[in-house]
């Protein structure tokens, strides 16, 4: 018997099933792409500001995409694109900064690769004006430099960030007023 | 210039280089975590090829296009302009689920067959070299002509069917319902159009993504609404067009069951295929998903927004001591009337709906092959799917009945002020019965002219009415009667005349089996549904005493009235009427005459004691024993009598026993359960038994 010609649910619906997983899986790499081609220097940007560190904001990027894929099926999205991945970017580099932060002190060593270093296996390499602006904001405490980054570059509203952070308006407005009127200081030496 | 901008103004300028090697490592790892994704979704839905173009796609695509932006997806239902008596394409798949036999051509890719399906569970495919398949319950019969050879084996339809908990032909034609593609189930037809002088609907649905497209179309007997055929296409750009359609031949013709029955011919090559052990392991045990839809049965719109709780599994206690089902989820439909809930446990699950608009009781009904009206249980087997669970509900304006009642005394005058009341009927005690909501206020008053309500629910249960005196500074010295046990059907009238007769004396005499008089025992009297008559029932603490002519005297009687006479002898230093050392429940009529106002009853008070034991493997943590009456002479179906704990040791002592056939039951918790059971016996009076509860039941030992 030809299985490919009789066995209606089983073989056509297999059939059917290669053809629209392929092209399922076809369609969510193609986006997945696109996404990240559309998203990746800005999350870099974004991820290498709030770390101050090359290393930190590879593995945040990574790990925050790949758990995008993995989530990719049942994703729905409710706002911006953008503002979700900033957010995550976010979190993910808390996340790590404070687990190297804890390795580091009992390994009591530090791993961090510095913006300018011209090691051979870095994969991201910054420009002057990148390096600056994270030098600066590696000033700030992490959660005044996390709401500025958000708020200037990942264009954020207020009230997204309050909500994505799960703290109070008034907070973030205040964390972001703190911020910038440490970096006057900095940035006026400096720039 | 500000900080703030001096900041804007480095990130705008912030650039960076990125190795492409970098770029693969995230591409590359995300692919990975996407495929593997992909397959735990592949591995939880298995092939169907309706459902693996409606939902899966569509899920899938519905779920990108959220990311991809709009742009990239053009999802298109292609609006209704139709009007009149058309129907929303998911009622008229609802339709198509009502056949019960079907004959269909199906082309897929130019390739023919013709499919005869009839339930339970019988499809047969022929093609047109010659080759069938015949798929009877779980065995299909795969047929080769030419080469003379049968294999057998499991058939995946009836697999596929019961995986999703409907019939194979059902399984042929459904599709499945998700929240991405509801919009479209709820879509009229786009037109009309004529065919060998008959009118068809045509329903349709177009999905565009990055190029590829997938069409379906629908023809539908404008008359019957019932599909005439359907038809989807998948235009790819990197692959041939596929194409699938479905046309309905006739349907509900008789279908010899023969049809589907293969027998070999002499010299055929059989090959038998045993079952592939590895299927029979169920993959992941998560839990059933049920999914179904709500509509109107007026006007078969979604009820959207319906609130709807499910419960099952076991009752377990939380740590506050409270019992709660292990499995016990809410859920609301959505703007279409679908609903969909996941990880229901294997059993029953049970459910309610409700709504502002609606109240539960009675009202849903079903529309597919599972649960009651009265009792909407789902027994799922833990592991499969079960879609189209979809029920009807109603708007109280499409239900309500009417009563009117006009009450009188037994002199043709009307009462005024009457009360009016309605209860479940059969259920044996008065504090077990339950009100029918009639009104918010529940009780109705009559007026100078009878009593009047014009807004009833319909039952699903008898109800019985009890109309009686207003108050305790009631006009009359009448009491309340009931009426016959009656459903109210929904929009129906039902009109009583109501004679509400004064009530009499009575006086009980108790006598021994010698007929001599006996003094002190406790007489009260209940109606044949066991509700007590005298004393009343909010005096119930008063005990009435036989003097030493074994008098007692009772009011409230109708004349001509079956009542039961409960007659216990209780400890006179102690008198408990919840105690009593012998027990008794005597059949009489209360007298007519008025003159001659003595009923007589015979009181044999030779105790009767039951000595119990529970013998189970697990410990008894607790355990309540009742005794109820039930059976001839004179006890009513299920009025509990006698009430007990079990010991620390798993024993209990029952006495005062009434004589006759009496049920006993007990709730307890053993090990980790909650059980209930019960058993019955026969009591004689001065007589003692030995009963022992065990995992059978109830055991006469002795």
């Amino acid at each position: 018997m030809s299985s490919g010609r009789s066995l209606l649910i089983d073989e056509v619906g297999l059939m059917v099933d290669r053809l629209l997983v392929m092209r399922r899986r076809q369609a969510s790499s193609d986006a997945l792409r696109r996404i990240y081609e559309k998203h990746r220097d800005s999350l870099l940007i974004l991820a290498i500001a709030l770390s101050h560190d090359v290393n930190v904001a590879e593995d945040a990027v990574h790990d925050v995409f790949v758990a995008f894929a993995r989530n990719f099926a049942n994703f729905k999205l409710t706002g911006s694109l953008k503002a979700y991945l900033s957010t995550c970017v976010a979190n993910r580099v808390r996340d790590l900064m404070r687990k190297r932060r804890s390795q580091a002190l009992s390994l009591e060593q530090t791993r961090s690769a510095p913006l300018d270093s011209s090691e051979p296996t870095q994969l991201v390499v910054c420009n002057e004006q990148l390096q600056l602006l994270s030098s600066a904001l590696a000033q700030l405490p992490y959660e005044q430099r996390e709401v500025i980054v958000l708020h200037i570059h990942g264009q954020m509203r207020f009230r997204i960030i309050a909500k994505s952070l799960g703290i109070s308006v008034n907070t973030v407005k205040g964390r972001y007023r703190y911020g910038i009127r440490k970096l006057r200081s900095t940035l006026n030496s400096e720039i | 210039m500000s900080s703030a901008e001096k900041i804007k103004k480095l990130f705008a300028k912030s650039d960076i280089t990125v190795d492409s090697k970098f770029d693969d490592r995230i591409i590359n790892d995300a692919l990975t975590a996407l495929e593997k994704s992909e397959k735990i979704k592949a591995v939880s839905s298995g092939p169907n090829i309706w459902r693996i173009i409606m939902k899966s796609k569509i899920t899938k695509l519905a779920a990108a296009s959220v990311i991809i932006i709009a742009a990239m997806v053009v999802m298109q239902w292609i609006g209704s302009s139709v009007e009149g008596t058309s129907l929303a394409f998911g009622e008229v798949l609802e339709n198509l689920a009502r056949v019960q036999t079907l004959h269909a051509r199906l082309i897929i890719n130019g390739e023919e067959s013709e499919v005869w399906a009839k339930r339970p569970n019988m499809l047969r495919f022929d093609y047109t070299d010659g080759k069938y398949e015949i798929s009877n319950g779980p065995t299909i019969w795969i047929v080769d002509v030419k080469n003379n050879k049968a294999t057998q084996k499991p058939s995946w339809y009836y697999k596929d069917a019961q995986r999703r908990g409907i019939d194979v032909l059902d399984a042929l034609v459904s599709m499945e319902y998700t929240d991405n593609f509801s919009g479209f189930f709820s879509e009229g037809p786009t037109r009309q159009i004529k065919m060998d002088n008959k009118l068809y609907d045509v329903y349709q649905m177009k999905l565009e993504e990055y190029g590829d497209r997938v069409e379906f179309e629908a023809l539908v007997d404008s008359e019957t609404h019932i599909i005439h055929s359907m038809k989807v296409e998948l235009y790819e750009t990197t692959r041939p067009t596929q194409t699938f359609e479905l046309s309905i031949l006739d349907y509900d013709q008789p279908i010899p069951d023969s049809t589907f029955v293969f027998k070999p011919d002499d010299g055929m090559q059989v090959v038998v295929e045993e079952p592939d052990v590895s299927e029979a392991i169920p993959a992941q045990a998560e839990g059933s998903t049920l999914s179904g839809r709500i509509i109107w049965a007026s006007s078969r719109k979604p009820v959207a927004g319906a609130r709807l709780t499910f419960w099952g599994g076991r009752i377990e206690k939380t740590p506050e001591g409270k019992s709660k089902y292990t499995y016990f989820v809410r859920a609301e439909t959505n703007r279409d009337g679908y609903w969909r809930i996941t990880g229901a446990p294997t059993g029953g699950i049970s459910m309610s709906v409700r709504s502002w608009e609606f109240e539960w009781p009675a009202m849903p009904t079903f529309t597919t092959n599972v649960g009651s009206p009265l009792n909407p249980r789902i027994v799922v087997d833990g592991q499969s799917e079960y879609s189209g669970l979809n029920f009807k509900v109603y708007k109280p304006k499409d239900l309500y009945a009417r009563i009117t009642i006009n009450v009188k005394d037994e002199d043709g005058h009307p009462i005024e002020g009457a009360s009016a009341l309605l209860q479940y009927a059969g259920e044996g005690h008065w504090g077990m019965h339950q009100h029918v909501y009639a009104t918010p206020r529940k009780r109705q008053f009559s007026g100078p002219d009878g009593f009047d309500n014009a807004s009833i629910w319909p039952s699903v249960r008898p109800v019985k009415l009890s109309v009686g005196p207003r108050g305790p500074d009631r006009p009359y010295p009448i009491r309340s009667v009931f009426t016959e046990p009656f459903i109210i059907q929904p929009k129906q009238h039902y009109h009583f005349d109501i004679v509400l007769p004064y009530k009499r004396k009575m006086s009980v005499k108790v006598v021994d089996s010698d007929h001599k008089p006996l003094e002190g025992v406790s007489v009260s009297v209940l109606s044949q549904e066991a509700i007590p008559i005298y004393p009343l029932p909010g005096r119930s603490s008063e005990i009435l005493f036989t003097d030493s002519h074994g008098m007692a005297d009772v009011s409230e009687m109708f004349p001509g009235e079956d009542i039961i006479i409960a007659l216990k002898r209780l400890d006179s230093t102690e008198p408990d009427p919840e105690k009593p050392l012998a027990f008794a429940c005597v059949p009489a009529t209360a007298p007519l005459d008025k003159n001659k106002p003595i009923v007589q009853v015979v009181f044999d008070e030779r105790p009767i004691l039951i000595e119990g034991s529970f013998s189970f493997d697990s410990e008894i943590e607790w355990a309540l024993i009742r005794v109820m009456v039930t059976g001839e002479p004179g006890d009513t179906s299920s009025m509990m009598v006698l009430r007990t704990k079990v010991d620390e040791n798993g024993k209990f002592l029952l006495r005062g026993v009434p004589a006759g056939k009496i049920r006993i039951a007990y709730s307890a918790r053993i090990g980790q359960n909650n059980l209930r059971n019960e058993g019955s016996m026969t009591t004689e009076p001065g007589n003692s038994y030995t009963v022992q509860f065990t995992e059978q039941g109830l055991q006469l030992i002795e």
